[in-house]
């Protein structure tokens, strides 16, 4: 079984890195404005060769700002959800609630538009600063 | 009052420590220093039975005897490892800056990550509110093992006052705790 602080902390490094949206007008979310929910749950026939029951700890990342949210397993990123509409919403909630987190294949029936899958990585992703308007002129000669 | 505070066992820091209405807890380190503080002293030892080998015997004896299982039992402890542990995080909002500790606190609401460490071969739970141990709640009972996995359902675990009227009534006898644990 995985560890939940590892977990955790690649869940939040992903989420502030890549995966949650940014909040409109600012460079990021503060810790504050994402609510992190863990717990362990079951998954069958993922050992390989085998069905034997395997129990990884989910970690949920809610973004309240921006009605988005990000499922990790086991530290890994699984898909994202947008959550402005309203009957995902209430779906999303109901399956945290239960602590049954739909796999990245039944999300993405259930979710439609509303799913995200996980983007393969990029060297420069996000790491690029922001542009700064006088550094793009040139030097006046 | 003494009979429920041994049941719902209460190790955590005085409450006066949560006067501090500007304190703010990272979800990262409250699940940390949740199992860690659950490993030392917030969980009861696990308790097993191993064989005995008897001094002076030689080892295919010993082999022997171990396969007959006629080797004496001895009982021993040892403190949770991680492995043992199953931890719920999710945020809770309290009415006081007391959070679920009780006594003095600010009158405004405010929300802190709560953690539950469970640990199924000692049945015992124990509760952390921001990081810091609340108390620690004996599962041997069903009722109460189904009371706490609906309050960790409904994200509305009670606090230390409530626990010991809520869990309190379905428990058997106080819960065990480590020799170290601090009163």
């Amino acid at each position: 079984m995985s560890h939940p602080v590892r977990d955790l902390a690649l869940a939040f490094t992903d989420a502030h890195e890549a995966t949650l949206p940014r909040v409109t007008g600012r460079f990021r979310f503060t810790d504050r404005e994402v609510k992190a929910y863990v717990f362990p749950q079951s998954w069958a026939g993922d050992a390989p060769g085998g069905a034997a029951p395997n129990e990884v700890y989910t970690v949920v990342m809610l973004a309240t700002l921006e009605y988005a949210a990000a499922v990790y397993f086991g530290g890994a990123l699984a898909y994202a959800v947008d959550l402005k509409d309203k009957q995902v919403l209430e779906h999303f909630l109901e399956s945290l609630r239960t602590r049954l987190m739909p796999s990245s294949n039944e999300a993405r029936e259930r979710y439609g538009a509303s799913y995200y899958a996980p983007q393969p990585r990029r060297a420069k992703r996000r790491l690029a600063r922001p542009a700064i308007e006088n550094e793009s002129k040139e030097p006046s000669q | 009052m003494s009979e429920a505070r041994s049941r719902a066992t209460c190790l955590g820091r005085s409450a006066s420590k949560w006067a501090n209405p500007m304190k703010t807890g990272h979800p990262i380190t409250d699940v940390a220093n949740a199992m860690n503080h659950a490993r030392l002293i917030g969980l009861p030892p696990i308790k097993y039975e191993r064989d005995q080998r008897p001094d002076g015997i030689s080892f295919s004896d010993y082999k022997v005897q171990l396969r007959a299982g006629m080797l004496p039992k001895v009982v021993e402890e040892r403190r949770p490892a991680d492995e043992d542990l199953d931890v719920f995080m999710f945020p809770q909002v309290w009415g006081s800056t007391a959070l679920g500790f009780g006594g003095m606190g600010g009158s405004s609401p405010r929300q802190a990550n709560t953690v539950v460490v469970m640990c199924r071969k000692v049945q015992a739970a124990a509760i952390y509110f921001a990081g810091e141990h609340a108390y620690t709640v004996d599962l041997k009972d069903s009722n109460v093992h189904k009371q706490l996995h609906d309050d960790i359902r409904d994200r509305r675990v009670p606090s230390r006052s409530e626990a010991t009227q809520r869990y309190a009534s379905h428990q058997a006898g106080a819960l065990p705790t480590s020799p170290g644990a601090s009163p």
